[in-house]
């Protein structure tokens, strides 16, 4: 096992190496295949490692070797292979092999060819390291890891300032979610002294339910969840992370990256259970969160940004699931989400591929005749996402709607809304891409043409995942919980007892038929506006109402400039002009200071000889004065 | 004593040889009888001059401050030459005037006697009124001269007038009758009044404030060499009188006087280091260097013990050394650019890089940084003032 | 006796006179054979050192030899796990930074050499003694080849008046701490190290000892505010006496809080004057960010981002120090300080370099005037990344693992300072990407990247060397803390 637990590792971070140090002179063809090849290798290895493993068998921990020991505190490289971890892994190697084999089509033009596919695959080696850390320190690793890896492959074509900039935003602000995850693995250190998973679960206990210890800890910890998986307040990141290629938007901020918050708080479920407080906020946020994206997503005009938005707004789905307690129908829509996102995001990088690289939808229109493949994969798509029966995403995100309901039927509404929002923007993006009459120019539409097979096989797998991806958790009432093979299989995961919410037969049917009346509902409106009306998206200036707060994205981003940014550009400011006005002179005062009294000394000498001698007797006599009265 | 013959014939030698030649070999014959003075140094003094040990003796102190002296002076001969190369005439004069000054500084290290001091200040003192204007084309050098002899006789004035008091309380101008007296009679007023006085007439000579104000405008005005002898005979000579007769005949009203002393150290280090900050001109700089020095120095008042004379004459040879060689420099820029603004400085690290290193280790021994002699001296002088 | 310690600290010396009398030019090959030497034997010194000595015996290599039995001083020195990480950083450094000035041609190059090989003679003094007046002594002596450097290969119009500012300021600090250090000493048997240790003082007197010898420290490290010399003398000395200064010389004042002022004056710490530290030390990681972030002067904004991180340093040490005297013993602040203080030393030589090598290639420190580096030059953006990275403290790298123990130990203090202290980690990101932001990356001026080559071989193979420990030590780091652990526990220890 072990050996095979090091090769899931190395063999990414091998490719990353082979392609950094000699791709530059090897062959387009070998670069791009060497660096699928390593993923799918280990895909493969975690499938074989998965097969054998039992849906009760014990955490298998790796220790590679002693990493450092700090006052007591021993902390080792190691590896832990569970359920979940296993879950994980699948999803990232799988999709990722995928998706590199999509790039290979995709950035065949780029010069910075096998750049890319050094960075994809060092993004893959830190993400492993991430899920497959035996302890709080490696996930750390993996997660500044990921973000760096994010950092580069946004910032991608580097000639461009913007995209510069938004590499950098997306960097510090995660760093802001990372310092909380820090300090909550301090506290985790204080308190339990100990940071591996398996001691940390086995001494939990001694936290008292909702006690200030565990709040902060879990606080901390989600903290880091927020900004790494783009919660409110720390979303802004994201929407301008599309500055990177396709691609990297579909890998690491849709399938992978910032589902590592949704992990974080999975695989400390010994602590987060322990602190209904916490998990009330994360409901809170995670709630928020989906409503405030989806509106943003609904007049958006980049083919990208809707997406992206949409990725918040799921991602909020995915913490209101573990704010309810309901783990595993987290991980269950993290791994469809998976699916249908990247699908989606592959699927626009077709599209952008043959609109010539236009992103505005404005511009698209009835793509679905020369683009066949695409439109087709990429109908599937908005059909999973929106929540049409059977596809996956209606199965994982009714799931979450049944378990948010069992909390509070209002929280139960938002939800609802927020799934609705989904579906207008979706069908919005589907109808103005995909049909319609073309409003591009006459040379793009010479251009149009359908992409490779490199990119659209990924699309097609894709595709079929998010159909038949649902299957493994069907909800309770179909087999009685037979077909639930997802949760069986996290079950050992969990080290608190999750009381599962007794919904009635009948209202499970009810709150069904009520999504899907309402998707089904919102389709046929949607398309009446954009198809029947014609309706085309506006340019961004010429909204108003409510629509302009949409389509300038609630202004979040001026707010955030205006109360974070330019104060700490100001503190900076006026701290380096403390140093110069107040600090420095303070420092030359006290050596101007002996200055001037010299000056001033010097005036007694005046080169008088009868000064001087007057000063001589004056001093002389004083002296003995004063001694003959002190007598 | 015999020092003081064999230096005291090496002077009036070169005086005469002054004829001859217009004085070429005056400075080679002063090397060579302070050469020959420094080896009698080193001999125990003759059995015949112990007659006169109630005046004079060459004790202990008195050899070792007798070498550091001869050796600091053999160092301003060799950098003579150098300094007077322009001065043709009158060079022998020079030269044995510092060799007269060099012996009154002796007879200053070996004296027992009130008289005898007065007489070593004298012969001292002289010399140097006349060195001090030796540059009869600069006005300055002849105010120098003047301003030096004026004061100076004020001094003395007040050195004798203490000395009376002195001897009108005890009854004798032995030290060491002093010594017993101010023991057995601390709050004998005249005595202590006189004490005072003469103190004060000597703080003068090493430059302690209040007393200082004719280093600056003296140091300016004389030759350089000349000021450098100022900086470091003088300065030797005037401190060991000044410590022997605080210490041994005042020890016993050391209360009185102590106090006044260290009110004249403040002033000094006060005074001298702000306004050393804003001088312009080198050689002025120095001036006020100097009498901080003297402030430093004087501390050793304040941690006495059995190893005081050693610190005192390591302090003192080692800031002589610093002192001769920042003259070097001082001399050599003056010869080039006929002045000693600081400006005249500028690019002697690239013209004569040897003597810009040589400058700058004296300039940081003299700072007090450490691994020059000055650091160590500071530092002796640190450990005595905890205790 | 150890023949090899003695050779370690004169070999320096030896080479140092040698080229102040030399003739030719050849000088730069000269001073570089000798850091070589001086490299391998302590390389030699470190594979024979016992990792694992008796916590109550913790040095080896020692020389003692009395000089004066009045002062009772003596050339002691000795090497235990913080003096042997110490010596090794000086060691490694010394011969990347000469290498690193082989391009230029310098002014008065044999000057020049034996000035830098001089700093390390007193660096390693410094690192060696374990007399009091001994360190003293060569903690001074580091102060005039610096100011050299600085004063006549600094920029030539601001060279005299900084320098001059620098000297003093650090001058009047180390007085300060002699006078505290010989007031420690009337109060013990001799200057020997384990006798200052063992000198009684009581809660006041330790409490103005502290303050009298940490100014010195403050002055060196910087702590806020005692900083203000420092963004100028970084700025306009010559790049290797920033490397010098920043790289080396302020690990000398971190190595003389632990040594000397720790275990002598505990109960001030313990006080409410740790406290104080701390709280400075804070203040300073976070001011100094800030500036950072607004400046343009590539050199000032490394000054800057070196007192944020030095702040860290302190305030890790204080802070266990301060929970040592209050709840038990715990030295994590120490290793964290150790080991960031060898992981800063090799990244702010490494980012020094690259704003020399900008500075060669756009002629300007004004980052706002560059760009586009990257295109051109892409091997430089490769080791510059990986550089920067490192003063980041993304994981993997030597900065991360510092910066994690030493954030836990102020963490273990109080959990808000924790908080504040990591700010640095989000600004820190912001000013280092923003330098490389508009410095490699952007499309910057045409005409000026035409013209632009690569790093020559020197440049790559001083960055390439800098970026392996930059690796290498942020993957394996144990070694480093091992190393110093057993010193470190005695040290703490002896604050009970």
């Amino acid at each position: 096992m072990e050996n095979l637990v090091y090769a899931i590792v190395l063999l990414p971070l091998a490719g990353f190496l082979i392609n950094g140090l000699f791709g530059k002179n090897l062959p387009k063809a070998f670069v791009g295949g060497l660096a699928t090849l390593v993923v799918f290798a280990s895909f493969v290895i975690t499938t074989s490692i998965f097969l054998g493993f039992k849906s009760d068998s014990a955490p298998v921990v790796v220790k590679a070797f002693e990493w450092f020991r700090v006052n007591g505190i021993q902390v080792n490289f190691g590896f832990q292979i569970d359920q979940l971890s296993l879950m994980m892994v699948m999803i990232i190697t799988g999709i990722g092999s995928l998706i590199h084999l999509y790039s290979i089509g995709y950035m065949s033009h780029d010069k910075g060819f096998y750049k890319f596919f050094t960075y994809l695959n060092l993004f893959i080696f830190s993400m492993l390291l991430l899920v497959l850390g035996s302890n709080y320190l490696i996930l750390f690793i993996g997660w500044e890891g990921v973000g760096l890896c994010s950092y580069l492959l946004i910032g991608f074509w580097y000639t461009n300032e913007d995209y510069g900039k938004a590499a950098r935003k997306a960097f510090i602000m995660n760093r802001i979610g990372d310092l909380g995850l820090l300090i909550g693995i301090f506290a985790i250190a204080a308190q339990v002294n100990a940071i591996d998973y398996l001691s940390v679960a086995e001494n939990s206990s001694k936290f008292a339910l909702d006690s200030s210890a565990i709040i902060f800890i879990t606080v901390s910890l989600f903290i880091g969840a927020v900004g790494k998986s783009a919660q409110i307040p720390l979303f802004t990141w994201l929407p301008d992370a599309m500055a990177g290629p396709t691609p990297v938007s579909a890998l690491i901020h849709a399938a992978t990256m910032v589902t590592a918050g949704v992990y974080l708080v999975v695989r400390s479920n010994f602590l987060f259970s322990l602190a209904p407080s916490t998990l009330n906020l994360i409901l809170f946020i995670g709630i928020a969160t989906s409503l405030v994206a989806a509106f943003i997503g609904l007049r958006q005009n980049d083919i990208k940004k809707v997406l992206a938005y949409s990725t918040v707004s799921q991602l909020g789905f995915m913490f209101i699931a573990l704010g309810a307690g309901a783990y595993t129908t987290g991980m269950f829509h993290v791994m469809t989400h998976a699916f249908f996102k990247a699908l989606l995001f592959l699927g626009a990088g077709s599209v952008i591929h043959a609109m010539s690289g236009e992103q505005d939808m404005r511009f698209m229109g009835g793509l679905r005749k020369k683009i066949p493949v695409t439109y087709w994969t990429f109908l599937i798509g908005t059909l999973a996402i929106t929540g049409i029966p059977p596809l996956s995403g209606m199965v994982s995100k009714d799931e979450i709607l049944t378990h948010i309901y069992a909390k509070s039927p209002l929280l139960w509404g938002l939800t609802l809304f927020s799934a609705a929002l989904t579906a207008i923007y979706m069908f919005r993006l589907l109808f103005l891409t995909f049909f319609g009459e073309f409003r591009g120019t006459e040379e793009q539409k010479h251009h149009l043409h359908e992409s490779p097979a490199v990119m659209t096989i990924p699309l097609i797998v894709l595709a079929i995942l998010s159909v038949v991806g649902g299957f493994i958790n069907l909800p309770h009432f179909i087999g009685h919980g037979h077909f639930q093979k997802l949760a069986h299989w996290l079950e050992p995961i969990y080290v608190y007892d999750i009381e599962t919410p007794e919904i009635l037969f009948a209202t499970e049917m009810i709150l069904l038929a009520v999504t899907v009346i309402m998707v089904l509902v919102i389709f046929f409106a949607v398309k009446a506006i954009y198809v029947t009306k014609k309706k085309n998206a506006l340019p961004e200036e010429s909204y108003t109402g409510w629509e302009k707060l949409s389509a300038r994205k609630l202004f979040i981003d001026e707010i955030y400039n205006a109360m974070i940014v330019r104060p700490f550009e100001e503190a900076g400011k006026a701290a380096a002009m403390f140093d110069k006005a107040v600090l420095d002179p303070i420092v030359n005062f006290i050596g101007l200071g002996a200055q001037d009294s010299g000056r001033a000394a010097k005036r007694l000498q005046n080169g008088n000889v009868e000064n001087y001698v007057l000063i001589m007797s004056l001093a002389i006599g004083i002296v003995l004065i004063v001694n003959f009265l002190l007598k | 004593m015999s020092v003081l013959i064999v230096l005291f014939l090496t002077a009036v030698l070169v005086l005469f040889s002054g004829v001859f030649e217009k004085g070429k070999y005056a400075r080679y014959i002063g090397i060579l009888g302070l050469i020959v003075g420094l080896y009698f140094s080193f001999l125990p003094d003759c059995e015949f001059f112990a007659q006169y040990k109630a005046m004079y003796e060459y004790g202990y102190n008195a050899a070792l401050f007798t070498k550091i002296s001869i050796v600091v002076t053999l160092f301003l001969f060799f950098l003579g030459g150098f300094a007077f190369s322009n001065h043709r005439s009158h060079q022998s004069e020079l030269y044995s005037l510092m060799l007269f000054a060099l012996c009154g500084g002796i007879v200053l290290f070996g004296y027992q006697n009130l008289v005898t001091l007065f007489i070593g200040i004298e012969i001292l003192s002289i010399p140097l009124y006349v060195m001090a204007g030796a540059n009869k084309t600069d006005l300055r050098s002849t105010e120098a001269s003047m301003k030096y002899f004026l004061m100076g006789a004020f001094a003395t004035g007040f050195l004798l007038f203490g000395v009376a008091l002195v001897y009108g309380s005890v009854g004798s101008f032995d030290l060491y009758a002093i010594h017993d007296f101010a023991i057995n009679n601390p709050k004998n007023l005249m005595l202590i009044m006189g004490s005072i006085l003469m103190l004060s007439a000597l703080a003068f000579k090493v430059s302690l404030a209040p007393f200082h104000m004719w280093s600056p405008d003296v140091y300016q005005g004389s030759p350089s060499l000349i000021t450098a002898f100022m900086a470091s005979v003088v300065k030797i000579s005037g401190f060991f009188a000044l410590f022997k007769l605080m210490t041994i005949g005042f020890n016993g009203i050391a209360g009185d006087w102590i106090n006044i002393l260290g009110v004249f150290i403040i002033l000094t280090l006060l005074l001298a280091n702000v306004m050393g900050l804003v001088q312009t001109n080198a050689k002025r700089m120095l001036a006020y260097s100097s009498v901080s020095h003297a402030g430093y120095i004087a501390l050793i008042f304040f941690g006495l013990n059995n190893f005081s004379t050693y610190i005192l004459g390591f302090y003192l040879f080692a800031y002589s050394l610093a002192t001769v060689g920042v003259f070097i420099s001082l001399i050599w820029v003056e010869k080039i650019k006929k002045e000693t603004s600081f400006a005249a400085f500028n690019g002697l690290g690239k013209r004569e890089p040897l003597l810009a290193v040589v400058s700058t280790i004296s300039m940081l021994s003299m700072a007090g940084i450490p691994l020059t002699a000055g650091f160590i001296g500071k530092l002796g002088l640190q450990f005595w003032v905890r205790h | 006796m150890s023949c090899l310690l003695f050779t370690l600290l004169l070999l320096p010396l030896v080479g140092s006179g040698l080229l102040f009398f030399w003739k030719n030019n050849s000088s730069k090959y000269i001073a570089l054979a000798f850091a070589f030497a001086e490299m391998f034997i302590a390389f030699y010194m470190l594979g024979n050192f016992d990792f694992h000595p008796t916590v109550d015996a913790p040095l080896q290599y020692e020389i003692a030899y009395p000089w004066s039995s009045y002062i009772k001083s003596s050339f002691n020195f000795g090497i235990d796990g913080m003096s042997m990480l110490m010596v090794i950083l000086t060691n490694i450094l010394v011969p990347l930074i000469i290498l690193s000035s082989f391009n230029e041609k310098k002014a008065y190059p044999n000057s020049f050499y034996a000035l830098i090989l001089l700093m390390q003679f007193g660096l390693l003094g410094v690192f060696t003694s374990l007399d009091g007046l001994l360190f003293y002594i060569f903690w001074e002596v580091t102060l005039i080849p610096i100011w050299f450097i600085a004063g006549l290969w600094g920029q030539e119009d601001k060279r005299i008046k900084f320098t001059t500012k620098f000297f003093v300021y650090t001058f009047v600090g180390s007085l300060f701490m002699l006078i505290g250090l010989i007031y420690v000493y009337n109060q013990s048997a001799s200057f020997a190290l384990t006798d200052l240790y063992n000198a009684t003082l009581n809660t006041n007197e330790q409490t103005v000892i502290f303050w009298f010898i940490f100014f010195a420290f403050a002055v060196k490290l910087p702590v806020f505010p005692f900083h203000t010399w420092q963004p100028d003398t970084y700025t306009y000395s010559p790049t290797q006496g920033s490397m010098l200064l920043s790289g080396i010389m302020l690990k000398m004042a971190v190595y003389g809080v632990l040594r000397y002022l720790l275990p002598i004056t505990p109960l001030a710490i313990g006080g409410i004057s740790g406290e104080i530290v701390i709280i400075l030390s804070v203040i300073g990681i976070i001011y100094g960010a800030l500036i950072a972030m607004i400046s343009t002067d590539s050199k000032r904004l490394i000054a800057f981002s070196s007192l944020s991180h030095v702040g860290l340093i302190v305030a890790g040490i204080f802070a266990s120090a301060v929970v040592t005297m209050r709840t038990g013993l715990t030295f994590e602040g120490g290793q964290g300080a150790m080991v960031q203080s060898f992981a800063h030393g090799i990244n702010v030589v490494g980012l020094f370099y690259c704003a020399d090598i900008l500075y060669k290639r756009f002629k300007t420190r004004d980052i706002r005037k560059m760009g586009g580096l990257a295109k051109v030059a892409p091997k430089f953006a490769i080791l510059f990344m990986i550089i920067l990275l490192g003063a980041t403290g993304v994981p993997l790298t030597n900065g991360f693992i510092g910066e994690f123990i030493l954030l836990k130990s102020v963490f273990a203090y109080n959990y808000i300072m924790a908080v504040l202290a990591g700010l640095t980690l989000i600004l820190c990101a912001a000013y280092m990407l923003r330098f490389y932001g508009k410095t490699m990356f952007g499309k910057g001026d045409e005409a000026v990247l035409a013209t632009t080559k690569d790093i020559s071989s020197v440049e790559f193979s001083v960055l390439a060397s800098l970026a392996v420990f930059v690796i290498a030590l942020g993957v394996y780091p144990q070694p480093i803390i091992e190393m110093v652990s057993n010193s470190l526990v005695f040290i703490y220890k002896s604050m009970l």
